[in-house]
C-alpha cells in the first residue's frame, strides 16, 4: 500500500495534493507511465520514433556535427522518422563526445526546456566527460527515481542510508538530512537520509548504520559485498532494513545471496550512466532490468550493427529522448548487456540482464 | 484436505489491495496533449491539464488503499473545509462550533456526526447564505451551478476552477476505469440545448473534461426530447463507440431497436446518467446491441458522487471528492444491505461548502468490493423521497417493477404511475387503444404484487408522457407528503 504524503500548495487543500507547476508536472509525467509500462513493445516504440523525431529536427537544424550524419542517413524533418534511417546512423562514440565537447551542444537551446546544466561525469575509463542538461531533463531524472519508488513500493517515511564515495560525508557521523534528496524533497514528505563516504572502514560503516537504523540502504555492489560478508562473520542484524538497493556495477546471484542470508532483505538493482541518468530500472517482480523506454531508446546491437535477440550479448546504445541540450543520437556509452526475453510481469518495456563495462567484461563482485 | 484451487482469476493473483494482475487489458494508450516545444511523448501538458492529471496519479493510488487511511485523509482534508467555513460563512460558524469543532483540533468523526444536516429545502431558502465571504482566489473565479432538480424548483450553488478541476478529473478516472478508446465517437442524447434533430450539434471533443487535455474522438449530442424513431435514425449515422443517456431514453431505444432488429455495430459501451438504473434497462441494452451499460452518479451541485466498479455493476463511492454518509432515520451509519439517506459533504468546495448536505436521495450500502478497492460500495441508487410508496399504515418503500411484468397484459409504450394519496394510484398509460375492463383488472392486480398493497387504480390516457423541466422521467412519483 502506497501512501504517500504528497506537499500541497492550494490553500485549503491538503488530500488530494495540488503543488507547484514542477511537481503537478513530475505527477503528470508519472500518471503517464503508469499506463504506457503495460503498453506493447511495439507501440511503445512507435511512441519512441513519435518523439524521436523532434529531438533529430532540432539537432539537424541546431548542432553541425549531427547535421551531415543525419543528412547522410537519409533524415528529413519534413518526414517522419523510420527505424530504417535511424539504424542507419552511425553511433556515437566516447571519444567523439570527449573530442567535440560543446560542439555537440545545440546553437539554438529551446528556452521553454530551461537553462543549460552541465554535468561533469567520471566515465568508466576514469577520463572525465562534460555533458549537458537542462531542467526538463533533471526533471525527467527525478521521474525515473519516482518511479524505482513506486515500483519497489516504497515507504517514503523510512529512513533512507547512502554509502558512496563521498570525502565530505565522513565518519562517524556522515551527513545528515531532513529529506531523501532533490527528486522528493519538494514533492512529498519522506524520513531522512545519511550518507557515509565509501571509504570509511567496513566496521565503523556498520557502526553507523546500526545507528543510523535505515529502512532503506543505498550503494555500489563492491562495497555492499564486504558490509554484507561483514555483518554475516560477526552475526550484525539491521532490524529496521527492508531493502537494499544498488548501482554502479554488475550485480551477481552470489551478491543477492549473501544479502538474504546477512540480513534477510531483497537486493533491488537499476542501471544508470552519468551522461544520462537511469536506463533501467529492476522488475517489480523479477530480477531483471527494464529499459526505461519512455525515457531513453536503447537498443543493444551486435557487432554488425544488428539488433540482437534475447540471449545474446551486445553493445549498448543509447539516445535520450527528450536531451535538447546536448542531444546524443545513439551514444555508445562502452557497456555491454544481454537481451532478456519478454517479461512475464507483462510490461511492454524491454528486458536487460547483465549489464557490463566493455573493459572488465562483467567483473564479479561476490 | 481441500481440493487442488481451480484457475485462479487475476485478481486473486495479485496481492490484496493492489491493482489486478492482468496486464493486456490495463494500459490506457491515450494521447496526452504535450504544452512543451520539441516532446510530443510522454507529453509535458501546460499547468492547469498537469495538475489534472498530477490529482489523477493520486487517485490512481488512493482507490486501494484500505478503507481507514481513506477515511483518515478525508477527515484531513474535511478540516480544512470546516475551518474555512467556520471563519467565512455565518450559517456554519454556529453549527459547527455546537456540534464541538474547534480548528485547533482534529476532527474526528463523532464531530462531524454531530453537525447538524443541510437538507435541500434549505439550501433553496438561505442560497446565498451559504456562501463563503471569503472564496480563496486560489481555486479560481466562481461560477454559479444551477440545477433544475427533479422537481423542477431550483437549487442555486456556488462552484469555481477547483470543484471544475474534480470534476473533470473523476469524469477522466471513470474513462479511465472503463478503458475507454479515446479515438471513438461519443453520442449524447440528454437535455442538451441548440442539439435538435435531424443532426443535433458536433464537437471535435468528448468535452470540457478532455478538451485540451487528451486527444479524443469526436462527441456528437441530441436533445432528448426528439421521437425515439429519429435517435435510432440519427444514431445509425453517428455509428458512435460510446452512447451516453437517461436510463428510461435507453430503454425506450432498446425496445424500438429490438422490435426491429436495429443492431449498433462498433457500439462498445452504454453510459447512463441522471436517473436510476435498473437491471431491465442493463438487460434490454445487452439483447439489443450486446453492449453493457456503466452508471455514474452525479449532481449538479456535487460533482460525481460515485462511478461504477471496473469489475461490477455496482457502484464506488469517489471518496477523494466527497465525503458520503448513507443514514438510517435515527442519523447513523448504514450498514451493508440497508438502505439509508445520502447525505454528502463536498471536500473542495471552499466557494459554497455543502457540508452533510442532505440531497433527497437513498441508496444502498455495498459490501467492501471483491475488486480490492478502498472505495466505499453503494449497491444501488434507491431513489429520491418521492419515489418511496406509501402505504396506508404509513409504511413506505421503493416499488421496483420490470416493463416487462405488464407486457403479457397489455401493449403498452409508456407507463407513469402517481401515487396521489394513500389510497389512490394513478395509471397514466400511453398505448394503441384503451386497454379493455378485464385488461384493467389484471393491471391492477400486478400493481398490487409490485406495491404489497391493493390500490385503488385510475386509469388516465395519454398520447405523449412528458419528461420533467430537467429532462428526467420517473416511473413512479408519489405526491403523498
Amino acid at each position: 500500500m502506497l501512501n504517500w504524503y504528497f506537499n500541497s500548495t492550494l490553500p485549503g487543500v491538503s488530500w488530494p495534493a495540488v503543488s507547484t507547476p514542477q511537481n503537478v508536472t513530475e505527477l503528470a509525467l508519472l500518471f503517464q507511465m503508469e499506463q504506457t509500462q503495460w503498453l506493447p513493445a511495439d507501440t511503445l516504440a512507435r511512441h519512441q520514433f513519435e518523439q524521436l523525431h523532434p529531438l533529430l529536427a532540432h539537432a539537424y537544424g541546431t548542432v553541425p556535427f549531427y547535421r551531415d550524419r543525419l543528412a547522410a542517413a537519409g533524415f528529413s524533418p519534413n518526414r517522419p522518422l523510420t527505424p530504417a534511417v535511424f539504424s542507419r546512423l552511425p553511433p556515437l562514440t566516447r571519444s567523439d563526445v570527449r573530442q567535440q565537447g560543446k560542439a555537440l551542444q545545440s546553437r539554438s537551446p529551446l528556452a521553454s526546456h530551461g537553462p543549460l546544466i552541465e554535468y561533469r561525469t567520471a566515465g568508466s575509463t576514469g577520463q572525465p566527460l562534460t555533458v549537458a542538461g537542462n531542467p526538463l531533463t533533471a526533471m525527467i531524472r527525478s521521474v525515473l527515481t519516482l518511479r524505482d519508488h513506486l515500483w519497489h513500493r516504497r515507504d517514503l517515511g523510512g529512513r533512507l542510508a547512502v554509502i558512496r564515495d563521498m570525502a565530505s560525508a565522513a565518519a562517524p557521523g556522515g551527513l545528515l538530512a531532513e529529506n531523501w534528496g532533490d527528486a522528493t524533497a519538494d514533492l512529498c514528505r519522506t524520513g531522512r537520509s545519511g550518507i557515509l563516504h565509501a571509504g570509511t572502514a567496513v566496521a565503523r560503516q556498520i557502526d553507523w548504520l546500526r545507528r543510523f537504523d535505515p529502512a532503506y540502504l543505498l550503494t555500489d555492489p563492491g562495497t555492499l559485498s564486504a558490509l554484507a560478508r561483514f555483518a554475516l562473520d560477526e552475526r550484525i542484524a539491521l532490524p529496521g532494513l527492508k531493502e537494499i538497493r544498488t548501482s554502479g556495477a554488475v550485480v551477481t546471484p552470489e551478491l543477492r545471496a549473501i544479502c538474504r542470508e546477512a540480513w534477510g532483505v531483497p537486493l533491488t538493482d537499476r542501471y544508470s550512466a552519468g551522461e544520462t541518468g537511469d536506463l533501467a530500472l529492476q522488475c517489480p517482480d523479477h530480477e531483471h532490468l527494464h529499459v526505461q523506454s519512455e525515457a531513453v531508446l536503447l537498443e543493444v546491437i551486435d557487432a554488425a550493427g544488428n539488433p540482437c535477440a534475447p540471449g545474446e550479448t551486445g553493445r549498448v546504445v543509447l539516445t535520450p529522448l527528450h536531451n535538447f541540450a546536448m542531444p546524443l543520437i545513439r551514444y555508445e556509452i562502452g557497456d555491454h548487456a544481454e537481451v532478456g526475453a519478454p517479461c512475464p510481469c507483462g510490461r511492454g518495456l524491454p528486458v536487460l540482464k547483465r549489464i557490463g563495462r566493455a573493459e572488465h567484461s562483467f567483473p564479479t563482485v561476490a | 484436505m481441500s481440493a487442488a484451487p481451480s484457475r485462479l482469476s487475476a485478481d486473486q493473483l495479485a496481492p490484496a489491495g493492489s491493482p489486478p494482475a492482468s496486464p493486456g487489458s490495463v494500459a490506457v494508450d491515450w494521447r496526452v496533449q504535450s504544452g512543451l516545444p520539441g516532446v510530443v511523448w510522454p507529453a509535458v501538458p501546460p499547468v492547469p491539464q498537469a495538475v489534472q492529471l498530477a490529482l489523477l496519479f493520486q487517485l490512481e493510488q488512493s482507490q486501494w488503499w484500505p478503507v481507514e487511511t481513506i477515511v483518515a485523509r478525508q477527515f484531513e482534508q474535511a478540516h480544512r473545509l470546516l475551518v474555512h467555513a467556520q471563519a467565512t460563512v455565518p450559517f456554519y460558524r454556529e453549527r459547527l462550533a455546537a456540534a464541538g469543532f474547534s480548528p485547533a483540533r482534529p476532527l474526528t468523526p463523532e464531530v462531524f456526526a454531530r453537525i447538524p444536516l443541510l437538507h435541500r429545502a434549505e439550501l433553496q431558502q438561505r442560497g446565498r447564505a451559504l456562501a463563503s465571504s471569503a472564496p480563496p482566489a486560489e481555486h479560481g473565479p466562481l461560477t454559479e451551478i444551477r440545477t433544475s432538480g427533479s422537481t423542477g424548483q431550483p437549487v442555486t450553488a456556488l462552484g469555481n476552477q477547483l470543484t471544475a478541476a474534480f470534476w473533470n478529473v473523476l469524469t477522466v478516472r471513470d474513462h479511465l476505469w472503463h478503458r475507454r478508446d479515446a479515438e471513438g465517437t461519443l453520442a449524447v442524447i440528454r437535455n442538451t440545448d441548440n442539439a435538435p434533430p435531424p443532426d443535433g450539434q458536433a464537437a471535435d471533443n468528448w468535452g470540457r473534461a478532455t478538451d485540451g487535455l487528451i486527444r479524443t474522438g469526436r462527441s456528437v449530442a441530441l436533445h432528448i426530447g426528439t421521437d425515439i424513431a429519429r435517435q435510432m435514425d440519427w444514431l445509425r449515422r453517428i455509428e458512435p463507440a460510446y452512447l451516453l443517456s437517461y436510463p428510461s431514453n435507453l430503454k425506450a431505444l432498446a425496445e424500438y431497436a429490438l422490435e426491429r432488429g436495429i443492431g449498433l455495430p462498433g457500439l462498445r459501451e452504454i453510459r447512463s446518467i441522471s436517473e436510476v438504473l435498473g437491471s431491465e434497462v442493463r438487460d434490454l441494452c445487452k439483447r439489443a446491441w450486446g453492449a453493457p451499460v456503466t452508471d455514474a452518479y452525479s449532481a449538479n451541485e456535487l460533482g460525481y458522487m460515485a462511478l461504477q466498479c471496473p469489475r461490477h455493476e455496482h457502484l464506488h463511492v469517489q471518496s477523494e471528492a466527497v465525503l458520503l454518509e448513507v443514514l438510517d432515520a435515527a442519523g447513523n451509519p448504514c450498514r451493508p444491505g440497508e438502505i439509508g439517506r445520502v447525505v454528502v459533504t463536498v471536500l473542495h468546495n471552499f466557494a459554497m461548502p455543502l457540508i452533510r448536505y442532505e440531497i433527497g436521495d437513498y441508496a444502498e450500502v455495498g459490501e467492501p468490493c471483491a475488486c480490492g478497492r478502498g472505495l466505499p460500495v453503494l449497491k444501488r441508487i434507491a431513489g429520491r423521497v418521492r419515489n418511496l410508496v406509501t402505504l396506508p399504515d404509513g409504511s413506505r418503500h421503493w416499488p421496483s417493477f420490470r416493463g416487462d411484468t405488464w407486457a403479457h397484459i397489455a401493449p403498452l409504450r409508456q407507463l407513469q404511475l402517481v401515487q396521489h394519496d394513500r389510497q389512490t394510484i394513478e395509471a397514466r398509460l400511453v398505448c394503441d387503444r384503451r386497454l379493455t375492463e378485464s385488461e384493467e383488472a389484471a393491471f391492477s392486480k400486478s400493481l398490487a404484487e409490485c406495491f404489497g398493497h391493493r390500490f385503488r387504480v385510475a386509469f388516465t390516457y395519454l398520447d405523449r408522457i412528458e419528461r420533467s423541466a430537467g429532462g428526467k422521467y420517473e416511473d413512479f412519483v408519489s405526491r403523498v407528503a
